[in-house]
This record gives structure tokens, sequence and C-alpha cells, in this order.
């Protein structure tokens, strides 16, 4: 991605010509679904699912911007984009490995046209994490390391190490984790790597989302506990599945194969969910931010998209929340995102992997490790 | 042994606590101990074969190359798998120590720290119910993050109890000697002794049997000792298990117990997450049996005279589908898995007794070795260890 990408799926060309029926959507859901979750399997795959995930976003921003602004039904709104050429390309959803039936370049490029645009963007989207979840999750990381360390060690004299760590560690996160699901909406959005940075337009996207935004952190929070019970569940599992420790080695890893196989559907399910959510309280922030007459908002997608439409933003007169409103919003957000950080913790105590600390499935890479 | 007016008041309102309890007061014993001492070894929290007594992936080279071949190793003892039992280590203490399973009631203190009341007799009791031992001389050391662990030195019972009693050694037992000795000599501004009387009050917290911080008069006078040597700061004597050894070590040269139970811990700490904490504490328990072995061996009265047992508390998981497989002990049946090696006088050398062997025999095994019978032991007495 460069920073100034114009289109997101600038790859991706019109389809206008092609409109599959029910039967062929769901075989596309299907296979979108299957692919999706193959590649949650693995870490090194799970980085073009985030590439995948921040095009699926883009789509959906744009779906709920048109069909907000004209009132029309989700299926109209995909007629109406696909009837328009440098739009068509939101009409359908991304593809996971090719360009699509008409893609320009080389046959290669179109075969394989998809999966590389996916993990370009897989890869600067975690540039973006590598800058707001990654510190957070170190400092986690190192809290705990540091805290048990010196505990085992009974090094009583620099005891305040590790808890201090640990909670500068917290506030870093609840920072972070406020930010981060409406700072990808935008760099998913805009369709570029520096958009993610601009911090006063989604400070201000986040108060336009008002309670919207506070019911996404509570959906993260929902998300989080399957998440949690999937990580708890090998160490109660020969209670769960009482035949688990007489299994033998082919067995163990038929075992295995299913339990990965169950949290890559799951954390493919779920993240899919919330960044489609996410996508969609952007696209209503940065509709009351253009009806508010924001100056940044110009010149966004969502301005251009509105104008290749040929429509309008509304007119009506949009209330900025006050003081005391930002105050109530922000702190619910607070303590819902600390909830999150509280499962995060309490799994590790049940079942501890390093990597879990910077790579939580819901918010960095989408893989259970 | 000359006894100052306060240890004097102290062993006399210890011995009127008892009777208060309605537990009785210990009655004359009938004969003096001349048989061997026993020291048991809790070889704890929580640890597996596979680190411990297996040949390859030993973290414990002592006891497995050179232990092994002083007495006799039962690689296959388990914790038996019946409704109710748990592999956790005040459970496998009291196992180890009443020679029964469920021998204990929760004190009605809940999770992380529930502390239990032995049920049934514990080998203290017995001992000093047949042998004229006192108190001092049959000894619990336990570490200092497990408080809860500080009262299984009598079991409730009509015709054992408190009277039967054995003495703790631990960090918390120091702080009460520490902190009850300052408040009655006054000893530091109006401040610092606000400051103890908080800290008594918090540590009485956990003596949910009321037993006071009052310790029999030789205990005191150890803690005397170790004040002296190591000062009150905390700060300088060993920490961790190695503070247990220190612990035992002391307590051999000034107590003389005849029964000692050495309650280390540290390999717990892998529930954090950090597999070298486990492997690393199993490493540091097999350097603190090398100083215990050898403080015996250089104690003409220890010498050949004194039976180690050395059984861990409970196994810890196998888990594959984990990070760190063995990071906790939730009943799994690796968690079951455990092992015993036992060396002294009488005691076979150099082999293995390839036979399950249950936890519960222990205490019926230390009650032979010792010369009485503990009744309400459900294992049997290992026969095939001796000579």
């Amino acid at each position: 991605m460069t920073a100034a990408s114009p289109s997101i799926d600038a790859v991706q060309p019109p389809q206008t010509a092609h409109n599959p029926g029910s039967i062929g959507r769901a075989f596309g859901a299907a296979w979108r679904g299957l692919v999706g979750v193959l590649f949650c399997l693995n870490p090194l795959t799970s980085v073009a699912v985030l590439g995948w995930l921040m095009r699926t976003m883009r789509r959906e921003a744009a779906i709920a911007m048109v069909k907000r602004t004209v009132g029309l039904r989700r299926r109209a709104v995909l007629e109406r984009l696909s009837a328009n050429p440098p739009l068509a390309g939101l009409a359908k959803p991304p593809n996971w490995f090719s360009s699509g039936p008409q893609g320009d370049g080389s046959r290669l490029q179109r075969l394989f046209g998809g999966l590389r645009k996916n993990v370009e963007l897989g890869f600067a989207t975690i540039a973006s994490l590598c800058v707001a979840v990654v510190p957070f999750g170190l400092l986690l990381l190192l809290g705990w390391w540091a805290g048990w360390d010196n505990s085992f060690n009974k090094g009583y004299e620099q005891a305040w190490v590790g808890p201090l760590i640990a909670w500068i560690g917290i506030f870093l996160a609840l920072a972070a984790l406020s930010y981060l699901p409406m700072g990808l909406a935008h760099q998913a959005s805009e369709g570029r790597l520096r958009a993610f940075f601009d911090i006063k337009q989604v400070r201000a996207l986040t108060g336009y989302a008002g309670w919207r935004y506070v019911g996404l952190a509570l959906l993260y929070l929902v998300c989080a506990v399957p998440i949690f019970a999937l990580r708890g569940m090998p160490v109660f599992i020969e209670n769960i599945y009482p035949g688990f420790a007489g299994l033998d080695a082919e067995g163990l890893v038929q075992f295995e194969n299913r339990y990965r196989l169950l949290a890559a559907i799951y954390v493919f399910a779920a993240v899919v969910f919330l960044r489609k959510q996410a996508a969609r309280i952007y696209a209503g922030a940065m509709l009351r931010a253009l009806s508010a007459g924001e100056g940044w908002a110009r010149g966004t997608f969502a301005s251009r998209l509105l104008s290749d439409l040929a429509v309008a933003p509304s007119k009506a007169p949009v209330r900025t929340p006050g003081r005391f409103k930002r105050f109530l919003l922000g702190a619910a957000r607070v303590m819902l995102w600390f909830g999150v950080i509280v499962l995060i913790v309490v799994g590790q105590f049940l079942n501890h992997s390093w990597v879990f600390w910077v790579s939580y499935p819901l918010i960095a890479l989408p893989w259970l490790p | 042994m000359k006894l100052g007016r306060r240890t004097f008041t102290a062993g006399l309102a210890a011995s009127l606590a008892s009777a208060g309890l309605g537990l009785g007061a210990r009655p004359a014993a009938a004969q003096p101990y001349r048989g061997p001492n026993v020291i048991i070894i809790r070889f704890g929290g929580g640890v597996r074969r596979r680190e411990t007594i297996d040949r390859t992936h030993t973290f414990a080279p002592f006891l497995r190359h050179e232990l092994t071949k002083k007495g006799i190793l039962i690689p296959d003892m388990r914790i038996a798998s019946l409704q109710g039992v748990e592999t956790s280590h005040a459970e496998g203490t009291l196992n180890i120590l009443a020679g029964r399973y469920l021998a204990y009631r929760n004190l009605g203190t809940g999770f992380p720290a529930q502390h239990l009341e032995p049920t049934a007799p514990t080998l203290f009791e017995y001992l000093r119910k047949a042998y004229r031992i006192p108190a001092h001389r049959a000894l619990l050391i336990n570490g200092e993050d497990r408080p809860q662990e500080e009262f299984f030195t009598f079991g409730v019972h009509r015709h054992y109890g408190i009277a039967y009693r054995s003495e703790t050694l631990s960090l918390y037992r120091f702080k009460l000697h520490k902190f009850r000795r300052q408040l009655e000599r006054g000893e530091g501004t109006d401040e610092e002794l606000a400051e103890a009387q908080k800290q008594l009050s918090e540590l009485l917290k956990h003596d949910h049997r009321k037993l006071g911080p009052r310790q029999t008069p030789p205990v005191e006078a150890f803690w005397s000792r170790w004040q002296r040597y190591f000062g009150k700061s905390g700060f300088v004597n060993p920490r961790g298990d190695r503070l247990l050894t220190e612990l035992a070590i002391r307590a051999l040269k000034e107590l003389r117990p005849r029964l000692m139970m050495v309650n280390y811990q540290d390999p717990d700490y892998v529930h954090w997450g950090n597999p070298s904490h486990y492997t690393r504490a199993i490493a540091v328990i097999d350097q603190e049996l090398r100083r215990l072995v050898n403080a015996v061996e250089l104690d003409e009265e220890y010498r050949d005279q004194t039976v180690f047992v050395i059984v861990p508390d409970c196994g810890r998981d196998s888990n594959p589908l984990m990070e760190v497989p063995y990071q906790h002990h939730f009943n799994s049946r690796s968690a079951h898995e455990i092992w015993a090696l036992i060396f002294g006088p009488g005691i076979a050398r150099g082999k293995t007794l390839d036979k399950v062997k249950d936890q519960t025999a222990i205490a019926a095994t230390v009650g032979a070795i010792m010369g009485f019978r503990a009744r309400g032991a459900e294992g049997d007495v290992l026969e095939d260890i001796f000579v």
C-alpha cells in the first residue's frame, strides 16, 4: 500500500456483467468462509486474512454509507455500486486469490492479484498494529514476566517493578484499544496506512459514533469470552473429554487438529463480525462528520463515494456530544475494554503463551496461539 | 535449657490454650523414642516424573543419579482417582501426613487459599502419642507462600489432636515471634508498635484454629537465635525453597527433631506460565537435598540413624494441547502420577520397586519405620522396601 493510494481495490475491476444468484452467493460465501478459516489456522496465512478484512471493512463502510444516505436496501445499494464503474469493485466481496475475471495484467496476476492485495494490506495492518498493540502487549508481557520472575526469586526489594510495568501496559492498552477499531476502519476506508494515524479525525469520529462505539467495545468483550473459553478448554480437557488421556499419538494429532479447526472457525467468524460492525459504525460517524461540515471530512473516501454516486449527506443538524457525555462515553469504553484485558490476563493464567500477549486474535493476527 | 520468665509464661499459656480448646492436655507418654529419625521431603509443589526421576530428562541429577543408589525408588506411586480427591498441595500433603484421602475439611475459607484442617491424626500425633517426644522434635518446615499449610500440625480427633501436635518452622512463625516479642517488650515508637500490632493481627487472620502467636519455649528460643543471626528485616536470610533447607539444617542442630517434614514448593510457580521456574525450582530442590543429606551425614546422631522419604505432593498435567504442558495439576491422569524415594538404615539400597503403590502408603510406612501404627492410614506398609 502506498501512502497516497486512491483506492484500496484498485486491482479489482468493475464486475457489472456478472451478478450471481442466491445459490452462487451462498457458494461464494461458503468458499470465502472456508478459505478464511483455513488461513486462520496459521499465523503466516492469517496475515492475508488481516488484509482481506481491511478490504471487507472498506466495502462494508461504503455500503453502509450509501444505504444510510439514500435509504436503499442492501441489494439495491450493491446494484447501484455495480452500475458505477469506479465503484463497481465494492459491489462484490473481496476475493481471496484472484483479482477477478476481468482483472488487468498477466494471467498470473489475475489469478493471484487478490492474494497479493490481501497480503500487502495485511502487512500494512500489521504496521498499524505494531504501533498500537505491540507496545502495550510487550508491556503486559514484561510486567507478567518481571512480576512472577521476581516473585519466584523472592526479590522483595524490587517487588514493585512487575506490577508497575503491567499497570502502565494496562493504561496504554485502554487508550490503544479505545482507538483501534475506529483507527482501523478509517485506515481501511481511506485505503492508506497513514490514515490510521489521523488521530484528530479518528477521535472526532469516535465522538460522532457516540454510544454505538461503546456498543462495539461491548461486542468485543462478548466475543472475547469464547476466546477465553477456547484458551481455557485444554486445561480441563480430561474432564470434558474423559478419553483424552488414553489417546495415542495419532489420536492426539487428530484431536488437536479438530480443536484448532474449531478455534479457527470461531476466530474467523468473530473477526469478520467485529470488523463489519466497526465499519458500519465508522460509516455512520463519517456521515455525521460530513453533515456537520467538518473540513477534514472533505476529500475523504466517504466524500468521494457520495460524490461519485451524486448523492449528498443529510443536512440535518448534528449535535456533537458535550464534555460530560464524552466523559461518560469514554468511561464506558474504558470499562468494557478493561474487561477484555481481564479476560486476556486470566486466560494467560489458565493457559499461558508469550505470543498471546502481543497477538490477541480479535485484535491482532486472527489466529489462536 | 534455662527458661526465662517470658518463655515460661509462653509455655504455660500454650498449655492452657490447649486445655481451653477442649482437646485435652497431653498425657504422659509411655516410653522414650530410640528408633531412627525420619525426614519427609515433600518434593512439591507438584512435579512430573519426567523432570525428576526420568534418567534422561531429569533436572534433579543428585536425586536421580546419586540418591537412588542409596535407597529404593518407587517410580509408579499414584494418588488414587476417587470422587472428591484433588491433586493439589494441601491435599497431597495431608494424604502423606494422615495416610488417608479426604481426611480434611475446609475451615470456611475459599479460593485461592483454602485452609484445610486435618480430620484424621497426622504422623506427628501418632509419633508423639506413642513416644515421649516433645513438640519441637516433631517439626513441619513450611514455605513462605502457603500460610494455609501452617496448620497441618495436628488433626481433629478425640484420641489425638493438639496435645500431640508438631511445631512449625516458617517465616510466618518467625514473624509471629518477632511482632509478639516486640509488642511485649514495647520496642519502638508508638507508630512502630501500632504497625507491629497491625502486622500481628494480619498474620493471625490465617490462624483459623485460633492457636495464637505463642510457640513452645525451645522454638521461641530458636527464633531468637535466628533473629540475632539474620536480623529481622527478612532481607538477609535465604529465600524461597532455600529458606526451608536453612530452617531444616538449623533445626537439626538446635531442636534435634526425630520426625521432620520439609515442604518444598517452588516448582509450582509454573502456574504462571514460565517453564524455567519449574525446571529451575526442581534443580534448586535437588541442590537443597544435597545440603540436607550432607548435614545429616555430618552429624553423628543423625548419620546412619535417619531415613529420608522423598515424595511429591502431587504430579502435574502433561497436556499436549498447551504451550506449557505441565502448567497446572488439575486432576488429570498425569497429576495423579507421582513417585517416591526412600533411603536410610534398614531400607534396601539401589533398588527399584516396580509395583504400583499408593500415596497413602507413606504414612503407614513411616509408622512402620518409627515403630508405631498409623491406625487411620488407608495405605499398606511398603513391606518391599525393607532389607
